[in-house]
């Protein structure tokens, strides 16, 4: 289904992915210029499926992270979202002509999926309510020891390609680039799931977040 | 029924139903992969066919939907067991009841290039494996296609490797584009070109939905050729428990398909056997109106489709005629600056590019694909291929998205012979130059005889009159001041005596004049009141634009003088622009002013040498920004502006040095690359940026790189450094093995490795000689070892 695109862009998070601080008005200036071709580009759309978790593949539930994370859900709701085709383009195209506004606009893209995600998110949370089941939050592939060979599987299951426009490619990254695929446990009771942390995380020893002694899904951004 | 009857657009043919619906009706269990079922559950599927072909369905789709080898990965099965066994369960369920049996064959499941890294030629051989493994089948079916290079890939593979007709249909949102951008008349232009029997729509919608699409395909699908609509069963419902009509409304809702000239309909996803029996029922017997199409010229690219009615403006400047800079990156195969230009043409205003990549001691062909893939990449204007070489034609048609120009036949027989051929093989449109083997004639008549020659060589070789486009050569005012009018009289006669589009070269008139602009503007206009339909010229001349700008205004195209008034509203009618303040190089470097930087370079070279501009300049004001940037003073974006203000202050450098014919700067040769498997690139992008702005002659191998093409850069460069990049945990095997290719070559390179996912300890493990944390530590690194 199709996606709306969120009132305004998330400067501060663009700032965060681009390592500037929040009080950074030049770099904001050059979020800014991209907002318009941005939005112009983007097509979002998303589209969910609820399954028993008892019958998910056994690729969809590889390692300790993720189960800890669906916890005792009876069903598990396969999730994806994408920015389109339009967004790569417009990518490349910036990247040829100039290297600060493509990496800017790669940035606010970034933070727009997760905007897209988060409102597409809020919105199945209040229909699962509306039928007393409760949901967690999203849990991605490639977070903790949640391999990125589920991404191919889940994308399979809900038949991505011919529904959004979405496929992986052999190294399972998504295409279009800014996609996001995740789990969300459902269950009658409400639940968090459980955060990956950062104990299985590639990026443990080089991340930035760590040596200021924050996490990157908890530092405050505004 | 026989084939003919099935594409008889004087009756209609009934199509079949849902087969993934009939199945899961079976209840299949969660990630069953339906081809499988030709194996495993034979029984069903021939009870699926024949449930469809007693409903009244007169061409069964076969379950081969992901009969591919990439989507049968992993279940154990081959191409080669899957498809005959489908093919078989249709042809035992036609039974007596005559219908036809179709090699269904859906998408790959994968992106194509450059949206993924599917390339076109393995599309094509994966395409062209089911189809061989399909000689069983009457007809093929390609369907449910969103991205019209698949659909290319697939029809190729089709026409190349069997002779049956092929259906092809593409799905679309109710905005009228698939997934990727297509439009409706993109599709029916190339599908049509290509040679499908049958165009249409089918899946994503319903009936309703899909009518106003069907109705534009309609208009624009060649009479001959029969449209068809597979639409779903209405819209899916909200609570994901099927679709929103009945069997009875699905049928309804066809009904107004009866009055647009569609002359096969069936259903897609949620329809069943009632739903095709009731829509027989309708439709059976019936005879569709025939469809009345107007010609129309149309050159295309899967996001754009440019109806060429009235002047319409090509960009010239990528060709490498006469401009020292251009061939410099000819020569070092410097795509980025070729894309630049390209995209500046477009923002500029031109409507379609002509790309000529011609250089002697330089490998066309290969160059004219490679020049073809990376500008259908970044720019969505549809190409004018411009080349005498019929082996550089091929190969830029072949891997062409969408509908191009092809620049030029003339009146030779044996280019007529050699390329028109290719033209109609890739659907594309052609030019033909008024000139014969005595060379141009100088009187219009002569001019119009060999223009009516070229016209008929491409009607004959099956080209549509509305595909050809004749060029009667701009003579020099300077040279041959006396036949100008005579080019004139000959774009007004092929116009109106032969009927075909006509182009002009416009700026070779003032050729050897002063001022050229004025003579450009004035013959442009002279022309444009001819008749001249394509003007090619330089985009960025905005005299030239606002001469055709003009044009449209006078000639009532522009009605109400709506595009001229939002293109000149705010524009001061003077032509003095406004200076950008006379500030040093360093300081419009430092605080990041690309035009500044610009201005300021072309003042110092004007009384500097380039490398002391570089050297004295240049780089000590990128240092001061990196020590920023290390400092925590300035940040990434900030880097990033004065990185893009110095890159264009090193264009002013680097065109100034190739027009002196003096050596381009180095300070050493590297080879950057995202490694294969990965396509996120903006890193090694802005480590690429840097590197150049301190002087290093940078080979961009781009993403997705095979360690083969590393091995072969760095042996053909020499490059001291080597620097890969991967973003993610899947790719990093990838960076590993380039690695061990580059030492078991005995390259003697050093390699820089970084990416979101590495580490210092991961980098030396796998071999690394250098960790990066950022682009500005590869610099770091690189001026180290450079020295």
């Amino acid at each position: 289904m199709q996606l709306s695109l969120p009132a305004a862009p998330d400067y501060a998070q663009a700032l965060r992915y681009l390592g500037a601080p929040p009080e950074d008005t030049s770099s904001r200036a050059l979020l800014e210029r991209c907002a318009g071709p941005l939005w112009q580009a983007a097509a979002p759309r998303g589209i969910s499926r609820a399954v028993p978790t008892g019958q998910l593949p056994a690729e969809l539930t590889a390692g300790q992270d993720i189960r800890l994370h669906l916890g005792d859900s009876a069903q598990t709701l396969l999730f994806a979202v994408t920015l389109g085709p339009g967004v790569d383009v417009l990518l490349r195209r910036l990247a040829v002509t100039d290297v600060a506004a493509s990496a800017a606009a790669d940035a606010l893209a970034s933070a727009l999926v997760e905007q897209v995600c988060d409102a597409y998110e809020e919105d199945l949370r209040r229909e699962w309510q509306q039928n007393g089941l409760y949901l967690t939050g999203r849990f991605s592939p490639g977070y903790g020891d949640y391999p990125l060979a589920a991404q191919p599987v889940l994308c399979r299951l809900l038949d991505t390609h011919r529904a959004i426009g979405l496929s992986t490619a052999p190294s399972c990254m998504l295409t279009p680039c800014k996609s996001v695929t995740a789990l969300l446990g459902i269950g009658d009771t409400p639940r968090r799931g459980h955060r990956a942390g950062c104990g299985h995380c590639a990026l443990r020893t080089t991340c930035a977040y760590r040596k200021r002694g924050t996490f990157c899904d908890a530092e405050p951004t505004v | 029924m026989t084939l003919n009857q099935l594409f008889d657009t004087s009756r209609y043919t009934i199509l079949d139903g849902g087969m993934g619906t009939m199945l899961q009706a079976a209840g299949l269990p969660l990630g069953t992969r339906p081809e499988s079922l030709a194996l495993t559950r034979p029984d069903l599927l021939e009870t699926i066919h024949r449930n469809y072909a007693q409903a009244g369905a007169q061409l069964l789709y076969a379950n081969t939907f992901g009969a591919s080898d990439h989507k049968l990965a992993g279940t154990g099965y081959t191409v080669e067991q899957v498809v005959p066994a489908a093919i078989a369960c249709a042809r035992r369920a036609a039974g007596d009841t005559g219908a036809l049996v179709a090699l269904d064959i859906g998408p790959l499941g994968e992106l194509l290039e450059p949206a993924g890294t599917l390339t076109f030629e393995d599309a094509y051989n994966a395409f062209a494996r089911t189809v061989r493994a399909g000689q069983d089948a009457d007809v093929i079916v390609l369907e449910t296609m969103t991205d019209l290079y698949e659909v290319k890939a697939a029809l190729l593979a089709c026409r190349e490797n069997s002779d049956k007709p092929v259906l092809v249909s593409m799905t679309f949102e109710e905005n009228g584009r698939s997934f990727t951008g297509c439009c409706v008349e993109s599709f029916a232009a190339v599908a049509a070109g290509l040679g499908a029997s049958a165009i249409g729509v089918n899946c994503s919608l319903g009936p309703v939905e899909i009518l106003p699409l069907a109705r534009r395909l309609c208009e624009c699908v060649p009479a001959g050729i029969p449209v068809f609509v597979k639409p779903n069963r209405g819209l899916p419902r909200a609570d994901g428990s099927g679709y929103d009509m009945t069997a009875e409304q699905f049928a309804a809702a066809m009904e107004p398909y009866k009055e647009l000239g569609v002359s096969m309909v069936g259903g897609c996803c949620g329809t069943d056997t009632e739903c095709i029996r009731l829509l027989a029922r309708r439709f059976a017997g019936l005879v569709p109106p025939a469809r009345q199409v107007k010609p129309v010229s149309r050159l295309c690219t899967p996001v754009r489709a440019v109806e060429i009615d009235g002047p319409t403006v090509v960009g010239e400047r990528l060709n490498p005629t006469g401009k020292k800079r251009f061939q410099q990156a000819l020569r070092e195969e410097d795509m980025d600056y070729l894309l630049a230009q390209a995209v500046s043409q477009m923002e500029a205003g031109a409507q379609l590019l002509d790309v000529n990549v011609g250089l002697p001691g330089l490998d066309e062909p290969a160059l004219m694909e490679k020049t073809v893939r990376a500008l259908q990449a970044v720019v969505d204007l549809p190409l004018v291929l411009d080349s005498s070489d019929p082996a550089a034609l091929e190969r830029g048609l072949r891997v062409y998205n969408g509908k191009p120009l092809v620049n030029s036949v003339n009146g030779k027989q044996e280019v007529l012979d050699a390329i028109l051929p290719l033209c109609k093989k890739y659907s594309a449109a052609v030019i033909g130059l008024t000139l014969d083997e005595a060379g141009i004639p100088a009187e219009a008549e002569a001019r119009l005889a060999v223009a009516r020659r070229i016209r008929d060589a491409a009607l004959a070789a099956g080209i549509p009159q509305e595909d050809i486009y004749i060029d009667c050569l701009t003579l020099t005012a300077s040279a041959q001041q006396e036949h100008v009018m005579d080019t004139l009289r000959a774009v007004e006669g092929c116009k109106r005596e032969l009927g075909v589009r006509t182009i002009l070269g416009v700026s070779n008139i003032s050729f050897g004049l002063p001022c050229r602009e004025y003579l450009n503007v004035s013959f442009l206009t002279l022309a444009l009141a001819r008749g001249l339909d394509l003007a090619i010229l330089n985009p960025n001349a905005e005299p030239m634009m606002a001469a055709v700008a003009a044009w449209r205004v006078l000639s009532g195209q522009d009605a109400g003088s709506t595009a001229y008034i939002a293109r000149y509203a705010n524009a001061a009618p003077a032509v003095v622009s406004a200076q950008p303040g006379q500030i040093s190089l360093e300081q419009a470097v430092e605080q990041g002013l690309k035009a500044e930087a610009g201005a300021a370079a072309r003042r110092l070279l004007a009384d500097t040498d380039p490398l002391e501009v570089v050297n004295a300049h240049l780089v000590p004001a990128l240092d001061r920004v990196g020590q920023g940037f290390e400092k925590g003073t300035l940040f990434l974006p900030q880097l990033l502006q004065s990185a893009a203000a110095a890159q264009s202050a090193f264009e002013q450098v680097r065109t100034a040095l190739a027009e002196q014919g003096g050596s381009p700067v180095s300070r050493g040769a590297i080879v950057l690359a995202t490694v294969q498997g990965d396509i996120h690139d903006i890193g090694k992008n802005i480590v690429k940026v840097l590197l150049e702005n301190y002087g290093y002659q940078v080979t961009d191998l781009g993403r997705d790189v095979p360690p083969e093409r590393v091995a072969e850069a760095v042996r053909r460069t020499g490059a001291p450094l080597v620097g890969l990049s991967a973003l993610m945990t899947t790719t990093l095997p990838s960076m590993r093995r380039t690695i061990q290719l580059l030492r078991q070559e005995n390259l003697p390179c050093k390699v820089v490795v970084g990416g979101a996912v590495l580490t210092p300890e991961y980098a030396a493990e796998i071999g690394a000689d250098f960790y990066a944390r950022d682009a500005k530590a590869t610099a770091d690194i690189a001026n180290t070892l450079f020295g």
